[in-house]
């Protein structure tokens, strides 16, 4: 066995744990371990080779892999450390148990930093019925096949789902050559971004079946066909309008999940709705040395908004590890009307602006996002649209974060649909 | 003519309006940045979309090289981009942005690589 | 072509438990099965259980050869490394109707020599097992009804018969036989002919197609199929005992059960079909699971579930076991009928066949140095830090995670694939170590089981199958 000594130790080398630990570093952490379990840095933008990163955060427009870089440059140049190939396998008081080819590594620290990111939600999570063929994949593994080891995966393929990675892959496929018969959403609105639709959809002449659902899966060695049916407002399948689309791949892209297997072996509290852990402001959980970060707290939108996150948790954490963060009393903040979740989950009352991401309800126009306490209204802001598909971002001043009372309650009304 | 053209530009996908007969006359309404006025001008006379993909790549662990077009091509174009890309295999060391090809396809637009590979296994 | 002594037809429990049982003896043994793995079909995709089972019909040879089974299957087990886990099981009684049954239950477990079911108070079944639902009425209880990993004892039992020099041909159909003058000449395959001493079909699912070429078939399978949900391990209500239902009008047999590896299974439906082939799970089936699981143990966390799959049991028609010494064929043993009691039986039907065939005058010379034992693939996720990092030291690939979710190393996969009858598809690593079978169901882990197949197979990534004929992952 090994030992490691650190002020702050981080979980995962992907964009939110190397935020976190360059953050962490920047504000005062001599020394920054990052554990990952792939032989390289970046995690899942490794494999998503596309555009669309980095607008918010660098100004530009980056691939996945150009945006990992620019971060595991920075964590370089700020002497992080990296333990590649290592796999955290439980979290024991201060010490993280870690194995890789060497052996078993215990690394003791003042702070830890959950930033594993997220799976994929499963055939078995929507308990679609049917055979158990090859050629059935999530969205993410199908990309990681076909983008870092450069496999096919099929010939004509049927997307479940209208995530991000579904329509994105939807697009690589036909640039591949491959024949994307559809792209079948149960709700009756898309569940990723617009401009995704746009560019992966519409440039490809790829239809989008809103309000429809996968309700049989046929073939015994592969996929031979799919039976596709609509859904009624209660997204019960109407089977007299049911029909088939054959196919020998179907693709899955159907929500994401917070891997949090290793925050239970610390008795995290986890939220029920974000299966992340329920944290304040600093990105701090129950567990005051453990603070968590990116889409293991909840599954973004944008990488951007993770870096951002991620920088306040390895700032907290450092801030921790070193003695220099005062826990003053925390107040609860809560999902209000036509608002599904917020993030966090508590506010300590205490200096300093409190960026509060929440995701809405239901997708509607000139929507009205208000934040109040026990005492009235804190802060509004007027859109011009939202959806649930994207992540909405209120920050409170310090100066009313520091004064709130009771509870917070984050809100959305739409005026129109 | 009216269209309305959904922006890609950024993540916000505004709703432009736009009434034109020609590029100088076009009337846009609904647009959130000036990105967003040329993107919807180009999205009626000549859409245009980067280019992403990757390529075959020797010399390490990984065995696909990502690659982008530097700046956006016609959309006509992305189909034929995917066909020629399949034809070049890179040996590493590569440094990320290195050009590949620095008129793709007479675009006068670069083709470059994303990622940064040593020779060898993984650092 | 190939010769053996004994030929025998189907990879499942009970032919990998005659394979083993013959492997004793000085003669040529050679089981070959359709599928790319052993386990059969039956076997393989059903609820575990070693069941102390009351509802056998009183004195059939099912009933004394799952009785015989259910004395020796411990210490077989323990031979072959098998995880077994004697939870015990319950069965609520959840309606007054259900009283009058419970009763006629017990009272047929006596006749059939199960003296140890009782009928216990709501209070007493409520303290041994919690989570089920509060209003129930009492309950049976059975203290010797066990779970077991049932692909493991299958291919435990394989592994150890080939270690003592049986031969088994994998993706090799039977697809016909020569029989004329009251013998099998030869058993054609798709991948050769056989000529055997003896052929005996141990075919379950198929064995009314078996008997048919063999021209001794006066029975038919009737497939019926039972659909199932797998819940992950960390799913927060678990039970400690497999629960079942006493038989009722509004109870159709649907089982809440532990498994060794920490997971829980339910179901099963019993849907009669036309097609051995279908494996289709229904919403109309999941649906009925839940609901009647649901009844019995209210907590259920149905959204745990981390995947659905269907068995499907050779129910025969005419119903019973039947272990048949040809007259008609000579050297022909066919058995059939052999429903879900024949995961226990099938140990004690490889004795009753041995016996029968040296009854029937076979020379069975026992050779020296047999090997009992086989060992099972140490599970890195099981031990502690400490014999995790001897395991290492010994060979570094047990540091190497490729199944991130059930901590499945390259070390187990490696052996899983170059043990004796080892893994040569996905769905076979996964039976034999886990590794795809947790909560992302491969989706993290697959790619990497993919590259690591075909360089151990020798074979192109683009062959590398899920299970199956043509099951292959990705195309070329």
């Amino acid at each position: 066995m090994k030992d490691y000594d650190c002020n702050v130790v981080v979980v995962g080398a992907g964009p939110a744990g190397m935020a976190a630990a360059i953050s962490a570093k920047k504000n005062g952490a001599q020394r920054v371990i990052i554990v990952e379990r792939e032989n390289r840095t970046g995690g899942i933008l490794k494999q998503c080779i596309h555009a669309g990163f980095g607008l918010q955060y660098f100004g530009e427009e980056l691939t996945g892999p150009e945006y990992a870089e620019r971060f595991s440059n920075l964590a370089k140049e700020n002497e992080i450390e990296f333990l590649l190939d290592t796999t955290a396998l439980e979290i024991k008081d201060k010490t993280l148990v870690c194995v890789n080819t060497r052996g078993i590594i215990n690394i003791r620290f003042g702070t830890l930093v959950l930033a594993m990111g997220c799976r994929e939600r499963t055939r078995a999570n929507l308990t679609i019925p049917g055979s158990r063929p090859a050629g059935i994949y999530t969205a993410g593994t199908a990309q990681k096949l076909i983008n870092v080891y450069g496999h096919k995966i099929g010939k004509e393929v049927v997307i479940l789902g209208s995530g991000d990675i579904g329509m994105i892959m939807a697009r690589r496929l036909s640039l591949q050559g491959v024949k994307v018969k559809a792209v079948i959403e149960i709700m009756p609105y898309l569940a990723g971004l617009e401009r995704n639709k746009v560019q992966c959809l519409d440039d490809f002449n790829i239809p989008l079946m809103l309000s429809h659902t996968i309700v049989d899966i046929t073939g015994i060695d592969r996929v031979e066909k799919v039976t596709v049916a609509p859904v009624d407002e209660n997204r019960k399948p109407i089977m007299e309008k049911a029909e088939t689309i054959d196919c020998d791949t179907l693709l899955l892209s159907v929500g994401l999940i917070p891997e949090n297997e290793l925050t239970r072996t610390a008795d995290v509290a986890l939220s029920g709705i974000t299966k992340g852990a329920t944290v304040n402001q600093y990105k701090q959980t129950d567990k005051p040395y453990i603070f968590a970060c990116g889409n293991v707290l909840h599954v973004n939108d944008l990488v951007d908004h993770v870096s951002h996150e991620s920088e306040d948790a390895g700032k907290f954490a450092a801030l921790y590890a070193a003695g220099k963060l005062d826990k003053g009393a925390e107040i609860p903040v809560e999902a209000g009307e036509g608002v599904r979740y917020v993030c966090p989950q508590k506010m300590v009352c205490a200096d300093g602006n409190v960026d509060l991401y929440f995701r809405t309800l239901v997708p509607g126009r000139n929507t009205t996002l208000t934040v109040s306490d026990d005492t009235g209204v804190l802060l509004s802001k007027k859109l011009i649209r939202t959806t649930p598909g994207t992540i909405e971002k209120l920050t409170l001043s310090g100066e009313k974060a520091k004064n709130a009372s009771g509870r917070l309650v984050v809100s959305a009304e739409h005026k129109g649909a | 003519m009216k269209k309305t053209v959904t922006c890609t530009v950024c993540p916000n996908g505004c709703e432009i309006e736009v009434d034109y007969t020609t590029r100088e006359d076009a009337a846009l309404m609904g647009y959130g940045c000036k990105r967003g006025i040329a993107y919807a001008i180009d999205e009626c006379f000549e859409p245009k979309r980067t280019f992403t993909s990757s390529v075959k790549i020797t010399g390490s662990d990984r065995r696909m090289m990502p690659v982008r077009t530097t700046a956006p091509i016609p959309k006509d174009l992305l189909i034929k981009a995917a066909q020629a890309i399949n034809s070049v295999t890179l040996e590493a060391p590569v440094k990320c942005g290195q050009v590949i090809d620095d008129d793709f396809l007479g675009t006068k637009v670069k083709l470059v690589t994303t990622l940064t590979l040593e020779r060898g296994d993984a650092q | 072509m190939i010769k053996t002594d004994v030929l025998i037809i189907g990879a499942g429990a009970v032919g990998c438990a005659l394979a083993r049982e013959l492997s004793k003896y000085d003669i040529k043994v050679t089981v070959c099965d359709k599928n790319d793995d052993v386990g059969g079909d039956a076997s393989k995709s059903n609820s575990g259980l070693f069941s102390t089972s009351a509802t056998m019909p009183v004195g059939t040879l099912e009933c004394r050869l799952r009785t015989v089974a259910h004395s020796m299957i411990m210490k077989i087990c323990e031979d072959l490394e098998v995880p077994v886990i004697e939870c015990g099981s319950i069965a609520p009684v959840l309606y007054p109707e259900q009283i009058e049954s419970a009763k006629g239950l017990i009272e047929r477990a006596f006749l059939n020599g199960v003296y140890d079911y009782e009928l216990l108070p709501a209070k007493d079944i409520l303290d041994m097992e919690p989570t089920l639902n509060p209003e129930i009425l009492g309950g049976i209880y059975s203290p010797r009804d066990r779970q077991t990993n049932q692909f493991i004892f299958v291919s435990a039992m394989a592994e150890n018969a080939a270690e003592n020099g049986v031969e088994f041909l994998l993706d090799c159909k039977v697809t016909g036989m020569d029989v004329s003058d009251g013998k099998i000449h030869r058993v054609h395959t798709e991948n050769g002919d056989i000529e055997a001493g003896w052929v005996i079909n141990a075919a379950g699912l198929y064995c009314d197609e078996i008997a048919k070429m063999a021209d001794e078939c006066d029975f038919k399978v009737n497939p019926r199929k039972g659909e199932f949900f797998v819940f992950s391990n960390d799913t927060p209500v678990k039970v400690s005992h497999i629960i079942s239902s006493v038989p009722s009008p509004k109870t159709r047999g649907v089982l809440v059960i532990p498994t060794v590896d920490g997971n829980m299974l339910i179901g099963p439906t019993a849907d009669d079909v036309e097609d051995k082939t279908d494996r289709k799970t229904t919403s109309e089936g999941l649906e009925s699971i839940k609901t009647q699981a649901l009844n019995m143990v209210p907590g259920l966390h149905f959204e745990d579930t981390i995947t659905q799959f269907v068995g499907v049991r050779p129910a025969r028609t005419p119903e019973g076991y039947d272990i048949r010494f040809s007259e008609k064929v000579k050297g022909y043993i066919g058995i059939s009928g052999v429903r879900s009691t024949g995961l226990t039986a099938s140990v004690a039907i490889a004795f009753y066949i041995v016996h029968g065939m040296k009854e029937a005058g076979v020379t069975l010379e026992r050779k020296e140095g047999w090997k009992r034992t086989r060992k099972g693939i140490v599970s890195f996720a099981d031990k502690t830090a400490e014999e995790k990092d001897t395991l290492i030291a010994a060979d570094p690939l047990y540091g190497k995670i490729i199944c991130r979710c059930e901590q499945v190393t390259e070390s187990e996969i490696l052996q899983a694939i170059h043990r004796p009858v080892g893994a040569r598809t996905l769905d076979a690593v996964k039976r034999r170590v886990r590794a795809g079978m947790g909560r992302c169901q491969g989706g993290f882990c697959s790619p990497l089981v993919i590259e690591i197949l075909a360089r151990e197979l020798g074979i192109p990534e683009t062959e590398v199958r899920k299970r199956g004929e043509k099951a292959f992952m990705l195309d070329k």
